[in-house]
């Protein structure tokens, strides 16, 4: 195994699409930072944004680079063949679906520290430090497993199909379905379950008024059983984590990383039973 | 004799397709043993089997005595280095770098020897350039210098030798026969390309049909392979006459040309065709090749 995963951080060192994720992710939160900073110069009376607010832009977008490197990193084996010197050097298929895994995470984490360095050294000199430094504590590891569960399932993908463009087109398929799917249910629970709303009203002098209207149930909150699928979607998908935490709600970690430990272990076993059968060429 | 592998038996079905049935070979060590056989005959998945690619429906194979059902043959598979169908090499990195990679793979303390490697196979001087970028032969021998890292000493090579240019197809000829004979490395060779066999193998395995039809050694072959006599002449008819009265083993090709599958007296022909008016216009001695020997085991047909 440890051979393996050495093998493949070599691989991974000179993969240059991993590289232009890093410089990407990097450059973004360079920008994300930068940005606000230059309007407050232009504009005086531009209120800053916290760090906190800016430090949680990414957690969305970053299951798109993992779903995309997964992809190629994995499927790069297959279109060049070179998994088979891995199978005829006389490692397990067990050892190499894992080391595959392990590394893929590993490279999505190094893409979340390319987020994270310029947010340390430009963000806490500019914006002063995270107002609720233990919640983007918890955010931080969160996001760590929530980055595994979803390389996890990449992973599947990725060493099930052999063909390196079907396989990457399934990866980011799977990733727009969960992201859309999390989205969906994360807007779903954000509706009110009650209207306050009022009317505008011109009077003939020019006056203008609000007119106050009764409170009204709003037909679109799901309440009873379907409330608590839908909770429990949201919170189970890597996405609908990844959204919440995007929108700096209140979350619990502690179930939040029980549901991505049962997505990489089920996805992992699931993988490796496949994968163990699978006859390659 | 000692044997590198052994299949006993061995069988690979795809859906309702049996590619391979009941196949039994022996692969003696120090050999090269040339695995021959039409397209879709099976060779590709023997090796595929033997390399731990795929797994057998039935029947087992042995390496090194060590049976296929023995959890065991992972790390006896540490001594073999194969090319099955393409080189699995990584195209973004360079030839040291590939090398360099495998040597991970395989968990070998340090990258001692590379260097005399990417010369054995010619390719000392390909500096910084990419796999990407080398000629198929290049990609072959780069595959064969991965397949020895790690010094096996049972290599297996799968067709390697189709879509190279006549100069990739003697180096790598050479490249083969210098391995066996200075490193004592056993060699197996899949082809079709049966002239290109006869140069290089001590042995062989004629396989049709997923079965193996003949196993013989080059020695063997060479007993088997019957000389012959192809004579020209101003007709057939009595020369078969004549050769009936000799008693000789022949086969008429046309009407002026025939194969004699014996040593004849000329003088004694030329004399005995005489008063049927019949001239010899010309004889060759010729040797039935390893592709007339297949041929008539295997028979016609496709692209053998």
């Amino acid at each position: 195994m440890r051979n393996l995963i050495s093998a493949n951080f070599a691989k991974l060192k000179k993969d240059k699409f991993f590289w232009f994720a890093f410089f990407l992710m990097f450059s973004w939160s360079t920008i994300q930072l930068l940005a606000p900073l230059i309007e407050a110069v232009q504009n005086p009376d531009f209120e800053l944004p916290t760090l906190d607010a800016l430090f949680v832009q990414y957690y969305p977008l970053i299951g798109g680079l993992c779903a995309i490197l997964t992809g190629l990193f994995i499927g790069r084996e297959y279109s060049d063949g070179t998994i088979r010197n891995k199978v005829i050097a006389g490692h397990s298929r067990s050892v190499i679906y894992l080391s595959n895994f392990v590394v893929s995470t590993a490279a999505g984490w190094f893409l979340n520290i390319a987020w994270i360095i310029p947010m340390l050294l430009i963000g806490i000199p500019c914006f002063g430090m995270f107002s609720s430094p233990f919640t983007i504590a918890a955010y931080t590891l969160v996001s760590l497993l929530m980055i595994a569960a979803l390389t996890a399932v990449f992973s599947v993908f990725a060493m099930l199909i052999t063909n390196k463009t079907n396989s990457s087109i399934s990866i980011i398929c799977a990733f727009l379905f969960v992201l859309m799917l999390g989205s969906a249910c994360y807007n779903q629970l954000c509706e009110p379950e009650i209207i306050r709303g009022g009317d505008i009203v011109v009077e003939e002098d020019g006056n203008v008024s609000m007119e106050k209207l009764e409170p009204q149930n709003n037909p679109a909150y799901v309440s009873g059983n379907t409330r608590k699928i839908l909770t429990f979607v949201r919170d189970f998908l890597p996405t609908g984590q990844a959204i919440q935490m995007a929108n700096e709600e209140k979350i619990d970690p502690p179930i939040m990383l029980l549901y991505s430990s049962v997505i990489i272990v089920l996805s992992t076993y699931i993988g490796i039973i496949v994968f163990r059968k699978k006859d390659l060429k | 004799m000692d044997y590198v592998l052994e299949t006993n038996n061995l069988t690979k079905n795809y859906g309702k397709f049996r590619a391979l049935q009941g196949l039994t070979m022996h692969i003696p060590q120090g050999s090269i043993y040339g695995f021959v056989g039409k397209n879709g005959a099976g060779k590709t998945t023997l090796i595929r089997l033997i390399c731990g690619l795929q797994t057998p429906t039935s029947g087992t194979y042995s390496l090194y005595g060590i049976d296929s059902k023995q959890k065991e043959i992972k790390k006896s598979r540490r001594r073999m280095g194969a090319v099955v169908e393409t080189p699995a090499i990584y195209m973004e990195m360079t030839a040291k770098e590939n090398l360099k990679q495998q040597s991970l793979i395989l968990g070998l303390p340090s990258y001692d020897g590379l260097d005399d490697l990417l010369k054995l196979v010619g390719l000392e001087n390909t500096g910084k350039k990419k796999a990407k970028n080398f000629s198929l032969g290049m990609r072959q021998r780069l595959g064969i210098a991965i397949a020895l890292v790690g010094d096996p000493d049972f290599l297996v090579l799968d067709e390697p030798i189709n879509g190279l240019d006549p100069q990739g197809i003697i180096e790598i000829r050479e490249l083969i026969l210098k391995l066996n004979r200075e490193q004592n490395i056993t060699v197996l060779i899949s082809s079709h390309i049966l002239d290109e066999l006869s140069r290089l193998a001590t042995h062989y395995g004629i396989i049709d049909g997923g079965c193996m039809v003949k196993e013989l050694s080059a020695g063997e072959l060479e007993a088997a392979c019957r000389k012959k006599v192809h004579i020209t002449v101003t007709n057939t008819t009595p020369l078969c006459t004549v050769l009936d009265e000799l008693g000789v083993e022949y086969k008429v090709a046309s009407q002026t040309e025939a194969d004699i599958f014996a040593k004849v007296n000329v003088s004694q022909l030329a004399q005995k065709l005489s008063p049927y008016g019949c001239e010899i216009l010309s004889m060759q001695e010729q040797d039935e090749s390893l592709e007339g020997y297949y041929m008539s085991l295997v028979g016609g047909g496709r692209n053998a």
